[in-house]
């Protein structure tokens, strides 16, 4: 019988091989595939995730961890009944327009993969007509815009307006971070949350989504 | 107490003698272009006008130094890497096309002639202009870009080479920065043939925004401690800037010896002044997200009280925690060095070390 306590340790310390190895077997056992990812990869996720808060784990760790995590959801993805797992939620995220820093929004990106979400990385410097797109075809239900300078910062704003004037505003909740970012800042442009680093994000997220049901 | 000029008060802060007041020097290179009419675009490759847009800038404000500062990828593009150029925004390294394919690579890297590789020497050229307008009066801090840490992000990859830590040899990790160190050093100490009265680098990709004080210490501060060496020992007063909240870590930039220090806002002044060595300089560390651009002036005046009282103007030159945001709005600036001017004023600086 695998261990699967050993699978989620091998994701919060990492270790890709391990992680792969013991999702086969625990597959080739007939391990309920939804099961392994939410009740073994997504709470891996979460630990790390929790850890990085905290300040206990950083950047290194975290890209090692979901590196670990993307290994082993890729053998488990195509043994899904519908080739599809129960998502959370769908997720459009990007660095706005003029900015080109993408370290933490990918950080945000595979916690949110990690722990069950759909997710959709447009990548840097999009524009505000790019992200209304993407809201529509890909059927988002969060808009999740990083920006890391005071200067691009204030074109999450424009890209809040060009989502009302499209006319998706009720449609669509918008998250909004990066360094300079706050809380306040946030209100000010419309936003419908904030959060200051990529596990409580997910958490913000997963509230946003009890709200709309 | 005798009026000093800019150059000599921040002299004093450098040498422990007490100023006259306390010197400003804000990072404020994308203001400074905005102020003098310019884009970055249109500068970042002239000489004359990125001197142009300090004058102006000083100038008009009339705050004490000039970092000269202009990207982050400067270094790193005269030994190779491909650079993004932009109008509105500072260029930037394209990651997405690293120099080091293979960490192996560094070993048939070449080390930059300051004179010719890249713009290394539009960067000098601005440090000359500068130092011969204004040099006589006005501290002039060459930046010799990035440090060691940040310069082996650049030329692999910053992803990539966070996973590089975790799974590579540290031998050939330790060969890589070396690398990285001697070539920053080639550049830092161009800065002083070219007249600068302190250098400095940014190492921001080695902050714990990034990587853990562990890591810090096991990889980038022996580089960064070397390099500190070598240019201090060349003969000019040597700066290292890391971002985000550096708590961790301060100690250990103390014990590079750096003799100035450039912290950013998450830190606290007063433990920092605890944390390094009495003769280092503190540079900063006023948000400049809030309140330098979303607050009020107000806003800014109490922030900058409040730091001027955790270091009771002990060896302190007042700047932003982080390069200041174009769009800082002038009002708030002029409230800066106002305020700078204001609680770090002589009298004040007599008051605040008398209470103790
Ligand atoms: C790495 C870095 C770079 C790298 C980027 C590499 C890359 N591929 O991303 C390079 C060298 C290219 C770069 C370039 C520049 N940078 Co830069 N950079 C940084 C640095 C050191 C770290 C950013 C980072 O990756 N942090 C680590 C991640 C994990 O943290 P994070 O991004 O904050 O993300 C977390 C949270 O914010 C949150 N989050 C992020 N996005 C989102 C989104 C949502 C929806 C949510 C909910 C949460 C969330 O979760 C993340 C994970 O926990 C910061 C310093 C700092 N204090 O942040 C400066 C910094 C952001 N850069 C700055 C500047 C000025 C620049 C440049 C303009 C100029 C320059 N110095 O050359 C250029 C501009 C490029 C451009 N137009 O985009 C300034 C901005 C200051 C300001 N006033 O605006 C900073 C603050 C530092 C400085 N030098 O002064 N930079």
């Amino acid at each position: 019988m695998t261990n699967l306590q050993e699978l989620s340790d091998a994701i919060v310390a990492g270790r890709l091989e391990p992680a792969v190895d013991l999702t086969r077997a625990a597959l080739d056992e007939g391990i309920d595939p939804q099961s392994i990812i939410s009740d073994h990869m997504i709470p891996a996720m979460q630990r790390i995730g929790l850890r990085f808060q905290e300040g206990r784990a950083f950047v290194p760790e975290l890209l090692m961890a979901a590196r670990a995590m993307k290994g082993a959801l890729e053998l488990v993805k195509p043994r899904l009944s519908n080739g599809k797992s129960a998502t959370v939620g769908r997720i459009v995220i990007g660095t706005v327009y003029g900015d080109l820093h993408d370290i933490g929004k990918n950080l945000v990106a595979s916690m949110f993969e990690g722990c069950g979400f759909e997710v959709v990385n447009l990548g840097v410097n999009i524009t505000a007509d790019r992200f209304v797109e993407a809201i529509r075809s890909e059927r988002a239900d969060i808009l999740c815009l990083s920006a890391l300078l005071t200067t691009t910062m204030n074109y999450m704003k424009t890209v809040i307006e060009a989502v009302e004037k499209a006319g998706l505003r009720d449609r669509v909740k918008i998250m909004v971070g990066g360094a300079p970012v706050n809380q306040l800042f946030a209100d000010r442009i419309g936003a419908d949350g904030y959060s200051d680093n990529a596990n409580s994000a997910v958490l913000k997220a997963k509230e946003l989504i009890a709200k709309t049901v | 107490m005798k009026e000093m000029t800019s150059l000599e008060r921040c002299m004093a802060v450098l040498d422990g003698w007490m100023p006259d007041m306390l010197p400003v020097v804000p990072q404020s290179f994308m203001f400074t272009v905005e102020t003098a009419g310019y884009k970055i675009g249109e500068v970042v490759r002239d000489g004359a006008k990125m001197a142009r847009a300090h004058i102006v800038s000083q100038e008009k404000y009339g705050y004490d130094g000039c970092v000269i500062d202009f990207d982050d990828a400067t270094i790193a593009e005269a030994v190779g890497a491909k650079v993004i150029y932009r109008e509105d925004e500072p260029a930037i390294v394209d990651e997405q096309q690293p120099v080091l394919k293979d960490l192996r690579d560094v070993y048939d890297m070449p080390i930059p002639d300051p004179g010719r590789s890249g713009r290394l020497g539009v960067w000098l050229e601005a440090t000359e202009r500068l130092v011969e307008a204004v040099g006589d009066h006005v501290f002039v801090m060459g930046r010799a870009d990035q440090g060691p840490f940040s310069i082996a992000c650049l030329l692999r990859g910053t992803t990539q080479f966070m996973m590089d830590l975790m799974t590579e040899d540290p031998g050939l990790i330790a060969d890589v920065l070396d690398y990285c160190r001697r070539i920053s050093a080639v550049f830092a100490k161009a800065q002083k043939d070219a007249g600068a009265h302190a250098t400095s680098i940014g190492d921001a990709f080695a902050g714990p925004n990034l990587i853990s004080p562990d890591m810090y210490r096991r990889f980038a501060f022996e580089p960064e401690r070397r390099l500190v060496e070598e240019v201090q020992a060349y003969g000019i007063p040597f700066s290292v800037h890391i971002c985000g909240d550096t708590t961790g870590i301060i100690e250990e930039m103390g014990r590079t010896g750096a003799r100035i220090l450039e912290v950013d806002w998450k830190l606290d002044m007063a433990e920092a002044r605890r944390l390094v060595p009495e003769s280092t300089v503190l540079m900063g560390n006023v948000d400049p997200s809030f309140p330098l651009v979303l607050g009020a002036p107000a806003d800014v005046d109490a922030a900058v009280r409040d730091l001027v009282a955790k270091t009771r103007g002990r060896r302190h030159i007042v700047s932003s925690g982080c390069a200041m945001g174009r769009n800082t709005p002038e009002a708030n600036f002029r409230a800066f060095i106002a305020a700078a001017r204001r609680y770090g004023s002589y009298e004040e600086l007599c008051r605040l070390n008398e209470n103790r």
